[in-house]
Parts: C-alpha cells; sequence; structure tokens
C-alpha cells in the first residue's frame, strides 16, 4: 500500500516537471550534482552556489550529493555508474582528471572514456610562499636561496600527488636542486608550518594563502597569466615563463549522456557561474569564475594533460 | 577595559530574539544528534548548511556553533545509558559512565556530565574572550619535533588507561598503532594494507571503529547472557548527586576543564585527545586509581568536562587566524565564505561584532544547553527501564543510519560489524578497547610528524632533542615510563614466580 503511495507520489512529479519543460532535451530530475569530497570544502561549496542557481534556470530540484573517499576517486566511480540522463553531473578537478591517471595503475576510471566535459565553472591559481620571518624576498632571492641551500630546500604542499606537488618540483628544476617534498593534511596545516617557520617554502592554491598576505605568510609569486594582486608578480613576469600552470574545478557528465542535454546543461552552468552575485562570491574566495563549453572544457583538460603528464612521469612519483 | 566593551558589543549581537532563537534551536539540533549514534555534527552542518545561505552570517554562524557544542553534551547520553559513544570524543566516557548506569547511578552520571560540561563550556568561552590571540600563537611552537614527543608523551600516558593487564594494554596500543596505518601513506601517497578496497585508502573509519568494538560488541555480550540481558542491574538510585559525588566530582571537573582548554587548541583531533588525557590525568591523580572502569564519577565528570571545553577552545584557530583544526570547523569556515567572509587574521577587525557575537553566544547556549539537559535526564533514565529485546534492535538500527550517514556508503556499515566482531573477540581475551583506540587516533599523527620531522632534517634525528619543546616532553614521557615500570620491577620480584602482571 505504501509503496504503491510512493509510486504515484514519484509518478504525479514525473509527470509534473515533464510538463513544464520542452520535450526535446528533458531531464528527468531531481539533477544531482556528486562533489566526491566532503561537505563544507571549496569545491563544494562552489558546487552548493551552482546548484542554487540551477534550481531557477532548469526548473528542476538541483541536490548537492557528497560522496568523499580517497582522495575523491570513490565519488567519481560511482558518478560513472550513474544513469547517463543528464540527471547526474559530477564535480572534478586535475587531481582526478590529470594525475589519477599517471600515478594509479589501476584506476576505477578512464577520464575520457568516461565522462564527457560539461562546463568548467571555476580556476584557480598556485602560489609560492615563505614564512614572514624568512630572508627570501622575491622568486629571484627564491631560486638563490635555493641553491645556496641544496640542504635545507625543502618545501611543503597540501597533498601527496597534488598539482602544488608537482608545481614545487618545477620550482627546484629552475634552480637545479632536488627539493625534499613534504605534504601536509591539507592547506590549512600547511598554512599554520608556514606561519609558524617549520617549513621554508609552501606552494599552494592562491586561495588558500591569500588572506594571509602580507603579514602572516609573503607569497612571492602567483603561477597564473596575469597578476593576482597588484603586489604579487607572477612566475613569467619574474623571469620563469616555464613556471606557470593553473588549477580548475569542471563539471561533467557519464559519457553516454546525449550531446543535446549535455549542451542544455552546459548553458545553464554557465549562465550560472556568470550571475553576478556568484561571480562576486567566487572572487571573494580567491578564484576566478570560468563558465566554458564542453568544447572549450574538453581543451582544458587536453592541454592541461599534455603540460602536467611529463613532469608527473619524471618525478617517478607512483601511488599504488 | 577593551575587554569589557567587546563583550558589551558581543551581547547587543547575540541577545536579540532571533539570534537566541538560533541559538536555541541550534543547541537543541545539536543534543538530539549527539544523543543518535553514529549521526554527529559533521554530517548535520553538512545537511544544514545551505538552509543557512538564507540567514544572515551571524546567526548562521551562532546556530551552527550550537550544533557543534550542543552534540558534545548529547554524545555523552548514549556513551553512558547504553555503551554506545554517540560522538568519537565520548568514547572514554563509555568507561565509567556505563558502569554508573550499571549500578542504577545513571541520572548522576547524566547530570554531573551535563554540569561538567556546562563549567567547561563558561570557562573555556572565558578563554577564548580573554586570550584568543596569545593562544593562538602557541599552535605555531609546534612543528613535527614537538607534535612526535607530544604523542609519544600521550602513547605512554596511555598505558594507565587500562585497568587490567599491562602487557595486554600495551599490546592494544600496539594493535591500534598498527589499524591506523591502514589507508594512504601521507608522505608517498603510496596505499598501504587496502587490499585494493578503495575505501579504505581513507583507513578505517574512527566511527565505524568506535561503535564496534564499543556499541555492537556490548549487544553480543548482553545477548550472550540470558539472566543479565537488561541494563539496569540494580535499582535505581537518586537522580541528583550525592554530596559525595560532588566533592570528588569538582576537582576532576576543574582538571578536564583546563587539560580541555589546553589541547582544544592544537589542530588534530583536539576534543578526542583532550578527553583520552583528561581521562589519564584523572586516573593517575587518583589515590585509588583500581576504581577507575568501575563506574568512578571522576571517570566521567574530567573527559566530559574536557571534551566541552576542548570544543570551545578549537574555534581559537579558526576565528583568530582562518585555519581550521578540524573537519567541523572547516565545514564552519566553508559557511563563512559563503557569507562571503573570508576565514583569516583579518576577521577580529573586519567583523567585529560577528567574532565577539559568536563568542558571547556560546556562553548562552551553554546556559541553554544546561536548562535543556538537566530536565531530560529523567526520560532518559527511564529508557533504561525498556526491555533489552526492544532496545538492542533500535540502538543497531540507529547506529547502522548514523554509520551511512558519515560517507553515504555501505562499506562502514560491513566494516563496523566487523569490528563488532573484534571487539567481541577482545572481550573474551580481556583486552580492553580503549588504548586501541587512542593508538589507532594517534598513530597517524605520531607517524607524520615522526616521517616529516626527518624528512626536513634530512634523516638527522637530534631535531627530536634540540628542541626545547620536544625534549621537554620527551623527558616527561621517559619519566611516566619510569613512574609506570617501578612498582611493576617491584611487584615483579616479589612475585617472581607468580605469572600475574601487575595493575597500573
Amino acid at each position: 500500500m505504501r509503496r504503491c503511495c510512493v509510486g504515484v507520489l514519484v509518478a504525479m512529479m514525473v509527470v509534473l516537471c515533464a510538463a513544464g519543460m520542452p520535450a526535446a532535451q528533458e531531464i528527468k530530475g531531481p539533477i544531482k550534482i556528486v562533489v566526491p569530497y566532503p561537505a563544507g570544502g571549496g569545491s563544494d561549496v562552489v558546487a552548493r552556489l551552482i546548484a542554487d542557481k540551477l534550481k531557477d534556470s532548469l526548473g528542476q530540484t538541483v541536490i548537492v550529493e557528497n560522496k568523499p573517499g580517497a582522495g575523491g576517486r570513490i565519488g567519481t566511480e560511482y558518478a560513472k555508474g550513474q544513469p547517463a540522463d543528464g540527471a547526474t553531473m559530477l564535480l572534478v578537478n586535475p587531481a582526478l582528471f590529470v594525475v589519477a591517471p599517471v600515478v594509479f595503475s589501476k584506476l576505477a576510471y578512464d577520464p575520457d572514456a568516461d565522462f564527457a566535459p560539461v562546463s568548467l565553472i571555476q580556476i584557480y591559481q598556485f602560489c609560492a610562499s615563505v614564512p614572514p620571518v624568512s630572508p627570501i624576498k622575491d622568486v629571484k632571492g627564491l631560486i638563490e636561496w635555493i641553491k645556496k641551500n641544496p640542504n635545507q630546500a625543502n618545501y611543503g604542499s597540501p597533498a601527496a600527488g597534488s598539482l602544488p606537488h608537482f608545481f614545487g618540483l618545477m620550482i627546484g628544476k629552475a634552480a637545479g636542486v632536488e627539493m625534499v617534498h613534504s605534504s601536509y593534511n591539507g592547506s590549512g596545516p600547511l598554512v599554520t608550518a608556514l606561519i609558524g617557520n617549520q617549513i621554508p617554502i609552501g606552494v599552494d592554491a592562491y586561495d588558500a594563502q591569500s588572506a594571509y598576505h602580507p603579514d602572516k605568510i609573503r607569497i612571492l609569486a602567483t603561477a597564473g597569466t596575469s597578476r593576482k594582486q597588484p603586489d604579487i608578480p607572477t612566475f613569467k613576469e619574474a623571469g620563469f615563463p616555464e613556471i606557470e600552470g593553473v588549477g580548475w574545478n569542471a563539471l561533467v557528465v557519464p559519457a553516454k549522456t546525449p550531446k543535446p542535454v549535455i549542451d542544455k546543461l552546459s548553458a545553464a552552468v554557465v549562465k550560472a557561474v556568470r550571475s553576478p552575485d556568484v561571480v562576486e562570491k567566487i572572487k571573494g574566495m580567491g578564484s576566478d569564475p570560468a563558465g566554458t563549453t564542453p568544447e572549450e572544457c574538453s581543451a582544458v583538460f587536453k592541454k592541461d594533460r599534455e603540460r602536467w603528464v611529463p613532469i608527473i612521469k619524471a618525478s617517478g612519483f607512483k601511488a599504488e | 577595559m577593551e575587554l569589557l566593551s567587546n563583550l558589551a558589543l558581543g551581547f547587543q549581537t547575540a541577545v536579540t530574539p532571533m539570534n537566541l532563537l538560533y541559538c536555541l534551536v541550534g543547541a537543541l539540533i545539536g543534543t538530539l544528534i549527539g544523543v543518535l549514534p553514529g549521526i554527529g555534527p559533521v554530517q548535520t552542518i553538512a545537511i544544514l548548511l545551505p538552509t543557512t545561505f538564507a540567514l544572515p552570517p551571524v546567526s548562521a554562524l551562532i546556530m551552527l556553533a550550537g550544533i557543534y557544542y550542543g552534540a558534545q553534551y548529547g554524545g555523552s547520553t548514549t556513551s553512558i545509558l547504553v555503551n554506545v559513544p554517540g560522538e568519537a570524543s565520548s568514547v572514554v566516557t563509555c568507561l565509567d559512565g556505563h558502569q554508573m548506569a550499571r549500578q542504577g547511578r545513571a541520572g548522576a552520571a547524566l547530570t554531573i556530565s551535563a554540569l561538567g560540561s556546562f563549567a567547561a563550556g563558561s570557562f573555556a568561552t572565558l578563554v577564548l574572550a580573554v586570550l584568543a590571540v596569545p593562544l593562538s600563537e602557541l599552535a605555531f611552537q609546534f612543528g613535527p619535533a614537538e607534535y612526535f614527543s607530544l604523542m609519544v608523551f600521550g602513547l605512554i600516558g596511555s598505558v594507565v588507561l587500562a585497568s587490567g593487564s599491562m602487557l595486554k594494554a600495551v599490546g592494544m596500543i600496539v594493535l591500534g598503532l598498527l589499524l591506523g596505518m591502514i589507508g594512504t601513506d601521507v608522505t608517498s601517497g603510496a596505499h598501504r594494507f587496502t587490499f585494493g578496497i578503495p575505501e579504505l585508502a581513507d583507513g578505517v573509519g574512527f566511527v565505524s571503529l568506535a561503535m564496534g568494538l564499543f556499541g555492537i560488541c556490548d549487544i553480543i555480550n548482553s545477548l550472550e547472557k540470558r539472566e543479565t540481558r537488561d541494563i539496569l542491574k540494580s535499582k535505581l538510585t537518586g537522580l541528583w548527586l550525592k554530596k559525595e559525588d560532588l566533592r570528588m566530582a569538582a576537582p576532576a571537573v576543574l582538571r578536564g576543564t583546563l587539560c580541555g582548554s589546553l589541547l582544544g587548541i592544537l589542530p588534530g583531533g583536539g576534543a578526542i585527545i583532550s578527553s583520552f588525557t583528561a581521562y589519564m590525568i584523572e586516573k593517575k591523580c587518583a589515590r585509588d586509581p583500581e576504581r577507575f572502569g568501575q563506574g568512578d564519577i571522576r571517570g566521567v565528570a574530567a573527559p566530559e568536562s574536557a571534551n566541552n571545553a576542548a570544543a570551545q577552545t578549537s574555534f581559537v584557530p579558526l576565528l583568530t587566524l582562518g585555519i581550521p583544526p578540524n573537519v567541523i570547523l572547516a565545514m564552519m569556515a566553508g559557511a563563512m565564505m559563503i557569507h562571503g567572509i573570508q576565514p583569516g587574521p583579518r576577521v577580529i577587525t573586519s567583523n567585529p561584532a560577528l567574532f565577539w557575537g559568536v563568542i558571547v553566544s556560546m556562553w548562552l547556549g551553554n546556559v541553554i544547553l544546561v536548562v535543556l539537559n538537566l530536565p531530560l535526564v529523567g526520560i532518559w533514565v527511564r529508557l533504561l527501564s525498556v526491555p533489552y529485546r526492544l532496545l538492542y534492535p533500535a540502538i543497531l538500527v540507529f547506529c547502522c543510519i548514523g554509520l551511512y550517514s558519515v560517507n553515504n556508503n555501505t562499506f562502514d556499515i560491513g566494516l563496523t560489524a566487523l569490528c563488532g566482531l573484534l571487539g567481541y573477540v577482545f572481550h573474551k581475551l580481556e583486552c580492553e578497547p580503549a588504548p586501541l583506540i587512542l593508538g589507532f587516533v594517534l598513530g597517524p599523527m605520531l607517524e607524520e610528524n615522526l616521517r616529516r620531522g626527518m624528512l626536513l632534517s634530512r634523516g638527522d634525528p637530534s631535531v627530536f632533542f634540540t628542541r626545547p619543546l620536544s625534549l621537554v616532553f620527551l623527558v616527561l614521557a621517559a619519566g611516566m615510563l619510569i613512574a609506570v615500570a617501578l612498582p611493576a620491577i617491584r611487584r615483579g620480584r616479589e612475585r617472581a614466580f607468580k605469572e600475574d602482571y601487575t595493575n597500573v
């Protein structure tokens, strides 16, 4: 009896939803955005901001489902198995789509074969920083210090196998020194270690450290193509054009999702990301809103793989 | 005088009808989820986060903070009544709290845990108001060497957690350390002992382990004994505390509060570690340590005060520096970001009303909680008279719901069942689970900091002895080792022919 009632209710809801939508690219709601990380983290916050906007433009309930675990790989594998009807989107980043395929010999998903891009939603920069008491004042000073003190040239990143980890290797390469890497359990502990002068150099996402500059942490340079803050140069400006690269969050869907549905989702996501209050909130977090077509998103995936895969391979880093 | 004007600003912010209401709502929800085993503040705050988007930032933070410390109040209830820790930080409360309940003194245990929490919460709020800024500097003095030495100190101290054989206690600590090794290696990213199961890449879940070893195992044990199945062995005695209880508990509350206030500031599970530490200190201070584990009120008062104080002072690094010391506060940081407040050193100056409003609301929340909880004691105690055949399926169902909600994954439920069986084996072997839990909590931090220290010094172990703070902890640890070992050696000689391991 009860099950029957639920069935009727669901059927009614489906009918109601369908009635309000053009028939061609209908998505049977509710739509869920799978975030493969715990609730409350940076990427979760962005997903929730966008879910809130998509609700209005798609006329559907949009929920954020957190499936944390194994650095995001559990949630990614889970999303891969969901129906490819546009009702499931997954939030991904370079760790899952660029690094993981190289460092895991047995990865349960293939970024290209199992998923199709929808839109890039957010771009964040990396930065190199030092404790406020450090004698290092700028990028030139950093490289010189590393050359002079190869035995103390340690750097910290928020996680082993994260892009900042490999970014630090690039800096060491520029100085011709193999720096020792120490991973901290996330950005918080790394910030604490930098403020307390427990580690000489830190490499992390810019938005994780910008609030502490310049009193508690000295950010030497950011790694994007343009400055994030007037007083902090880019590595390129400081004379190291090869030290460049950004991180991102993107939305993808299971690979077999029909193209018209993807385009519809992409348009809605772009509209959500570019709405003024979302732009302001994403900028307030220290990163930049994106909003791209599926094709542009795909091109970014490809370009970043070309940039990072040789560096990751050269580092010899293997997770399993 | 600046403090007074700051507090006045805080009261202005917190004592509006709306903010008082959100404080009450938060405290109420927190108590409820604290009582439900497994469903912790992490999941609750995650679920409620979107509903706070529409609120002003101060109200949102007041409510979320209320959930967090409310859960510390509620978490002890199931620990005491049915030996299922409602929250991770209430694990150690099971030891004496549940024994008290079995002796018919559940009312006294619940009352002291509410009163102790209130005293601790009030004190910690004051600490937060007066010392937030200087205390936040403390965390920076802790490099890898200091953390490592602190962990060594804690592990050696944890031997006193055991009320039986010392050898078995050491064995359980080591086993806990080994269980803590499961998962992704922080330094190299390699998977260890995961057997290709992706869920194990993050290690064994603390909630699964604690719930299995205590709650599930207790149910198996109770079902085994036909005649003593009902929790209540003796008649209920008065709900209120006796004078004797108060005299014993008051100093324990004080020590627990101090211990929790200090440890809460350190990143990484401050509330859990502080409750264990407070228990250890109590047992070491007591003239009659053998009473611990048999239903000693000090064994409830100290850890419950400590975890509440720690929950409150863990706001220090978040509010002063924007560094969340644990997952729950990381979520608070997320909530602040959604409201356009970048958590960081600038919050105090850019949003003084928010900073002081939240602090004052914590004290108000504690008043609300104690008023809320004391009348509930009578109701909770009556729960014990429910026949066990009805009670235990209900406990199991709530455990499963809670476990599933941790990661939205059924794997955790299976893991807990396995831990329950393991707990049953330990019970049969008379091995106590508390030292194992502590080893499990401290192990990963011990290893991470040992390796980071060695890595950064390029393999030179002298860092652990040349840094003053680190040296102090190591000397204390060595002292404790001698203090623990001496009586054992002496007694060992006296009973040279008896194969009997001494009590600590």
